[in-house]
């Protein structure tokens, strides 16, 4: 342990420097409360002892700044005097000294007494992980419970939603073959508008003028447009909500055993003109994998989205580098790595939320992370990543060979 | 150094006819955890202080600073008790207690009975180290 040491008469700063070293400390002793003082604002001492009666700044004063100053880790300070009665004893505690050691010391007493004060840092030490770890596992039980429900949400809402749809869409498809259909009756009749004119002249001027009101020739013109453009927003409609239904759980039936690699090649081919277009280098390292017992579908979506999110951080000439490895008989785990413009630490707790995106309205469903965490999620896999904003983002999947029970389940 | 210099028969068997010795070799060396590389620094500290240390006190004493001898006493107090001086120790202690309960109606007396001690505690420590001479 690094100790320092504030005493003004120079036999006892000796031989308690001669003390700790002998017992493999690092020491650096200080003649008076200011020099220890200022030792202290240069490095970290866990362990401070300190003599009580110094002139200037004493021992007291010394403890005092010490605690004041907040330092990450604790810091035990030991007064060294000569009085030990109550009022003295309350005074130093209260300065926050968390022991005492009476002088002339005792070599042994001195040892003890600074090996407890090891002891209450490791103590310390220990309990500072051990809250770091619980704070960590807290955000994370938190963040899953909330992606998990709102992944029930969503799955909700695309089920209600999926019904309306499916028969708005269908309704769809026949009302424009229907029209179209009714178009072209429409449009024989009046190749004999020039013969009504003459037989019944009443009736048709009353058409030509709904003709016009209607604006017919516009309408005609139009129609199958109108009907397409309907139709792909409906598809456009079902596809979010379909993805919506996969965020929330997979059918285990569709399981089997795959090569994720070339899971991971069919992506990349799919994605070769984008990574063309904006003359990105890929690169690859791909090590033999044991098969996966997964969707194979449903992970092919994973990695398209997770590669072309690489693709859509880098700038163009940028660089995205896809890895796979074994992990000693127990899983794999596939790397998609961009050196693009980061993940904004702010953007973080939110970026596998349904519906959060950074890309520009209407570019984006916000659905992608969100639907590849549900699916590796169900696989009993873990979905991570880290990012320098400005430098790099890796995304990290983590496959059990077979998802475990109860994986895809609560 | 011949190791039976440092055990307390051998130290007794010189000191027995006179006053008792101030300190106790055997137990400074055990004190220091038998590093006498680090017994000889310590004494050397102290021969080198001490007369600063005395020098204090007797100026305090006389120009009756209570604070002053309070604190000189105390300095000298924590040397004595690392060499293991028990007499020149206690007669520091009390010297101190005169300066913090600000009565120093008997620190003349108590300085008086200091000089001696100190002084022989001195050549005994001086002793000590050319003992500690090799050869």
């Amino acid at each position: 342990v690094k100790v320092l040491i504030a005493e003004d008469e120079p036999v006892t700063r000796r031989l308690l420097r001669g003390h700790l070293e002998s017992w493999g400390h690092e020491v650096a002793a200080a003649p008076d409360g200011q020099a220890a003082w200022r030792l202290f604002q240069e490095a970290a001492y866990p362990l401070v002892i300190s003599d009580w009666m110094m002139p200037e700044m004493d021992g007291l004063e010394l403890i005092r700044r010490i605690r004041a100053d907040s330092r990450p880790s604790y810091v035990y300070a030991i007064l060294l005097t000569a009085r030990s009665d109550k009022a003295d004893v309350v005074q130093g505690m209260e300065a926050g000294a968390d022991d005492f050691v009476t002088k002339p010391f005792d070599r042994d007493e001195l040892r003890v007494r600074v090996r407890q004060g090891e002891r209450i840092l490791q103590l310390e030490h220990t309990l500072a992980d051990q809250n770091k770890a619980l704070r960590e596992a807290q955000a994370a039980l938190v963040q899953n419970e909330k992606l998990a429900s709102l992944g029930r949400l969503a799955a909700g809402v695309a089920h209600e939603i999926n019904n309306p749809l499916a028969y708005v869409l269908n309704n769809l498809a026949v009302l424009r073959r229907d029209v179209l259909a009714a178009s072209a009756v429409l449009e024989t009749y009046r190749r004999g508008r020039p013969a009504l004119e003459r037989v019944e002249p009443a009736l048709a001027r009353e058409a030509g003028r709904l003709e016009e009101e209607m604006d017919l020739a516009y309408f005609q013109q139009n129609l199958r447009r109108t009907c397409d453009k309907s139709l792909e927003g409906l598809q456009r409609v079902r596809d979010i909500v379909r993805n919506l239904r996969d965020f929330a759980r997979l059918d285990e039936a569709d399981f089997k055993e795959a090569d994720l690699n070339a899971a991971l090649q069919s992506a990349l081919e799919i994605l070769g003109h984008e990574l063309r277009e904006k003359e990105i280098r890929l690169e690859t390292e791909l090590q033999p994998l044991p098969p996966v017992f997964c969707h194979p579908g449903k992970l092919n979506q994973v990695f398209l989205n997770l590669v072309d999110n690489a693709i859509h951080a880098c700038s163009p000439g940028g660089r995205v580098a896809v890895r796979t490895r074994s992990e000693d008989g127990r899983g794999v785990a596939i790397e998609v790595e961009d050196n693009g413009c980061g993940i904004r630490p702010e953007h973080v707790p939110r970026i596998f939320e349904p519906f959060f995106t950074t890309k520009p309205v209407g570019q984006g469903t916000g659905l992608g992370l969100a639907v590849s965490f549900g699916i590796v999620r169900d696989h009993g896999g873990t979905l991570e990543f880290e990012s320098a904003p400005g430098r790099n983002t890796v995304f990290r999947v983590h496959l059990p060979l077979r998802p475990s029970c109860g994986a895809g389940g609560e | 150094m011949a190791p039976d210099r440092l055990r307390p028969e051998a130290q007794r068997a010189v000191t027995v006819n006179t006053e008792p010795a101030d300190f106790d070799r055997a137990e400074m060396l055990e004190q220091v955890g038998g590093d006498r590389q680090l017994v000889k620094e310590l004494v050397e500290l102290f021969l080198g202080t001490s007369p600063g240390h005395l020098e204090r006190v007797r100026q305090a004493v006389a120009a009756g600073d209570a604070m002053a001898v309070r604190q000189a006493a105390h300095a000298l107090k924590g040397a004595a008790g690392c060499v293991g001086a028990k007499k020149v120790w206690q007669v520091a202690l009390d010297l101190e207690t005169m300066g913090r309960t600000a009565d120093l109606s008997r620190a003349a007396d108590s300085f008086t009975a200091l000089e001696p001690a100190l002084e022989r505690l001195r050549l005994e420590l001086v002793r000590l180290l050319e003992e500690g001479e090799p050869g």
